[in-house]
């Protein structure tokens, strides 16, 4: 892992998230722990999953390229390595 | 002959099915998908020959299934399409008719109706399929269907039937038979300039795709095909104007079922073709379609020679049923004999039209399967005249 | 969040971005996947026709894309995608359907297609059960497991429908499970600009039904379970016919050499698959 993580945004759509009780494939994904179940419901009746450690964030955007609902999308403000 | 042309002018000496495949091309057909069955073989081995000359497709699929289903896909991509098979092929063919139905995609099927039930026998005529056609697949919808009588018939009929088929965006059905399939009679093809075609309408090209409806108006939807930019969305599930699917609301259901049957109920006056002799003083009419409906003629003729008062109907289009036209052409008459190659299939529907008006009686040959004899009709003629 | 729209949103139907599967689904992943293999070759959305039929995976593109798309009866999406080929062949044809309406009902369409060498590219949700209507057997369910339809164990064997469309004569063959999602892009281009029948199977998680029904467990349980049985051709020369039991063959199983994909040097591997450095 890089001492120089770049910097990255992780947004969630909790519109679209249909919960980590049911899926969950992001929060088990993500190497840095950056995801983890919200406490709360969202709008939809679940727990989407939300960002928790965004500094731990890598830029490895598996958790957009494997979430099913196209809810995560990762900026990459300063990327630390091509992705 | 050369045979390069999608149309060929001239009076041939053809054989019902070839006409029923030159008709086909000189209406625009230029994809054929099909499977081999007796006896409506012949039209697609016309058009596995003739297609490639004229730049069109021509398929044998693995069965009358994927063969609906590869018509129905080439009409979305804007090709005339069409299929020839028999009962056992309409038969298998259904669930995909009720597709077509429902998606609003133009085709032709020809049916060259054979003796059944099941296998039967393959080339004996018959008219086995006529509710079949109409009723065959699940749920409410409309059909229609022309009958031809002659050689000539089948390819003036599928011309009409390609029209029709493009100009209310549905599928439409030949029906003819065995008999008529594969008799061999002149046939008259006139200039392609003379002979009429109507292509469906289209959506405009360069609009937003999202605001295109291009399903269900009772006035005939412009045809998102595929290709445009449309981002046209096909389903049979019940949906909306735009093609978006709903399997929530009933009311959802309600609104594509009845639009659906509009869409034909509504223009079903300029579906209907009939041919009709010495009606207005028949005491006995005989009613026939398809081949019948030529030997009904006949019979009914040489009865008016022998000096009984009898008449004739022959319904072209077969469906939506002419229950007006039938009543106002044989309100007057005592007996109406429905001839028909079955054991009564068009019969109820005459007789509700007929009910309380006159009385109408099924009339089958003496052997099913083969065709009447006039004896057997003027023996029944006397009977109800006496 | 103007900057950060996912890449793949613009080719969705809009107002159709939440979609009706089932959480942890793997149809969505597949969905995305098709769509990064678009992306990536820059082509025209509107240049496809999307062809699918009736289960789960026919609503990946259906209302999804925003494309041309025609949804079939059950079966038969391959036998309306013939139609469509040959009446335009400058339609880039795409069947995605599952694995029930694509080998049991279906089966006859897709071997004749692929005896035909059609120029489509048929993609296989394979789910190992019927998803949408509650969760019976299906020809793909590995022999023993518990179905609504065989609550004593599936008594069958299943088909390996790599080989069936081989034998069939398909010209592209492939095989990727979710937890393969580059592969699966990569695949999916190779398979498009292959001219000829290209048939790609993607086993996917179906939480909701075979993994309930199975016992095998959520979307994350059948992730782990496709990454530790997925075995690469070059692995499996090592393995024995044992070691190989139970377990899915991956990668191009069947292309012509000269589109053979060689493996990557510089791509990031995923993080998460262990694929011995093939892909």
């Amino acid at each position: 892992m890089a001492k120089n993580k770049g910097i990255y945004r992780v947004h969630i759509d909790p519109q679209l998230c249909k919960g980590t009780e049911g899926c969950g494939i992001c929060v088990d994904l993500c190497r840095a722990k950056v995801l983890a179940p919200a406490p709360t419901l969202s709008a939809r009746g679940v727990h989407p999953a939300e960002i928790v450690e965004l500094k731990e964030c890598t830029g490895c955007d598996l958790c957009m390229l494997y979430c099913p609902d196209l809810a995560i999308a990762v900026e990459h403000i300063e990327s630390s390595h091509h992705a | 002959m050369p045979e390069t042309a999608a149309v060929i002018p001239g009076r041939f000496f053809m054989q019902g099915n070839e006409a029923c495949a030159e008709g086909a091309l000189a209406a625009g057909c230029r994809f054929f998908a099909g499977y081999p069955i007796t006896p409506a073989t012949e039209i697609a081995e016309r058009m596995a020959q003739r297609l490639p000359d004229v730049e069109g497709v021509f398929i044998q699929m693995e069965d009358e299934i994927s063969s609906m289903a590869a018509i129905i896909g080439a009409a979305w991509t804007g090709a005339l399409s069409m299929t020839a098979t028999s009962g056992p092929g309409i038969s298998l063919m259904l669930e995909n008719i009720g597709y077509a139905v429902g998606t609003e995609t133009p085709c032709v099927v020809v049916d060259v109706q054979r003796g059944g039930p099941t296998t039967g026998i393959p080339a004996v005529p018959s008219q086995g399929d006529m509710v079949q056609v109409r009723r065959g697949s699940h749920g409410d919808y409309e059909a229609i269907a022309f009958a031809p009588c002659s050689a000539q018939e089948m390819f003036d009929l599928t011309v009409l039937a390609f029209n029709t088929a493009e100009r209310l965006r549905t599928p439409v059905f030949i029906m003819a038979d065995a008999a008529i399939g594969h008799m061999r009679e002149p046939v008259v093809i006139p200039p392609e300039t003379e002979i009429p075609r109507v292509h469906r309408t289209l959506p405009e090209t360069g609009g937003d795709p999202f605001a295109i409806q291009g399903f269900l108006s009772e006035d005939v939807a412009p045809m998102p095909i595929f290709g445009n930019g449309f981002k046209s969305h096909v389903t049979g599930s019940c949906h909306d104007g735009y093609g978006m699917r709903n399997v929530v609301d009933a009311t959802a259901l309600d609104h594509f079922v009845r639009t659906l049957t509009n869409k034909i109920t509504k223009h079903r006056d300029s579906l209907m073709h009939m041919e009709s002799e010495s009606t207005d003083d028949a005491e006995v009419l005989l009613l026939g379609y398809g081949l019948v409906g030529r030997a009904a003629l006949a019979i009914s003729r040489q009865a008016r020679s022998e000096g009984l008062p009898v008449g004739c109907v022959r319904p072209i289009t077969v469906w939506p049923f002419a229950d007006a036209e039938i009543r106002a052409l044989c309100g007057k008459a005592r007996r109406v004999l429905v001839m028909e190659n079955n054991l009564g299939q068009m019969l109820p529907y005459v007789q509700a039209a007929l009910a309380g008006i006159t009385t109408a009686e099924p009339l089958p040959p003496r052997i099913l399967g083969s065709l009447h004899h006039p004896d057997h009709v003027l023996e029944a003629i006397r009977e109800v005249l006496s | 969040m103007s900057t950060a729209v996912h890449p793949m949103a613009k080719y969705l139907r809009p107002g159709k971005e939440l979609t009706t599967a089932c959480p942890g689904c793997g149809d969505g992943q597949i969905a995305h996947s098709i769509l990064r293999a678009i992306d990536q070759l820059e082509l025209d959305i509107d240049d496809f026709v999307f062809v699918c039929g009736i289960g789960c995976a026919g609503w990946i593109p259906s209302p999804y894309f925003a494309a041309d798309t025609l949804h079939t009866t059950h079966g038969r999406p391959i036998a309306f995608a013939t139609g469509v080929v040959l009446a335009a062949p400058d339609r880039r044809v795409m069947v995605v359907s599952g694995d029930g309406d694509l080998t049991a009902i279906g089966g006859n369409h897709l071997i004749h297609a692929a005896r035909r060498n059609l120029d489509m590219t048929v993609i296989c949700v394979n789910n190992r059960i019927y998803g949408m209507t509650g969760g019976q057997v299906a020809p793909t369910t590995p022999q023993g497991v518990r179905t609504v339809t065989t609550p004593n164990g599936n008594p069958e064997g299943s088909f390996d429908l790599c080989k069936l469309a081989e034998a069939a004569g398909a010209t592209y063959v492939a095989r990727w499970t979710t937890a393969h999602l580059r592969q699966i892009t990569r695949a999916v281009i190779q398979a498009m600009q292959h001219q000829g029948f290209s048939f790609i199977e993607i086993l996917s998680q179906c939480p909701v039904q075979y993994g309930k029904l199975s016992r095998e467990g959520g979307a994350v349980a059948t992730l782990d379970h496709f990454r530790d049985n997925s075995v690469t051709l070059r692995r499996a020369e090592n393995l024995t016919p044992e070691e190989l039991e139970g377990r899915w063959l991956v990668g191009e199983l069947v292309a012509p050499t000269s589109e053979l994909v060689s493996p990557p040097t510089s791509e990031v591997a995923d993080a998460s698959t262990d694929d011995g450095g093939e892909s």
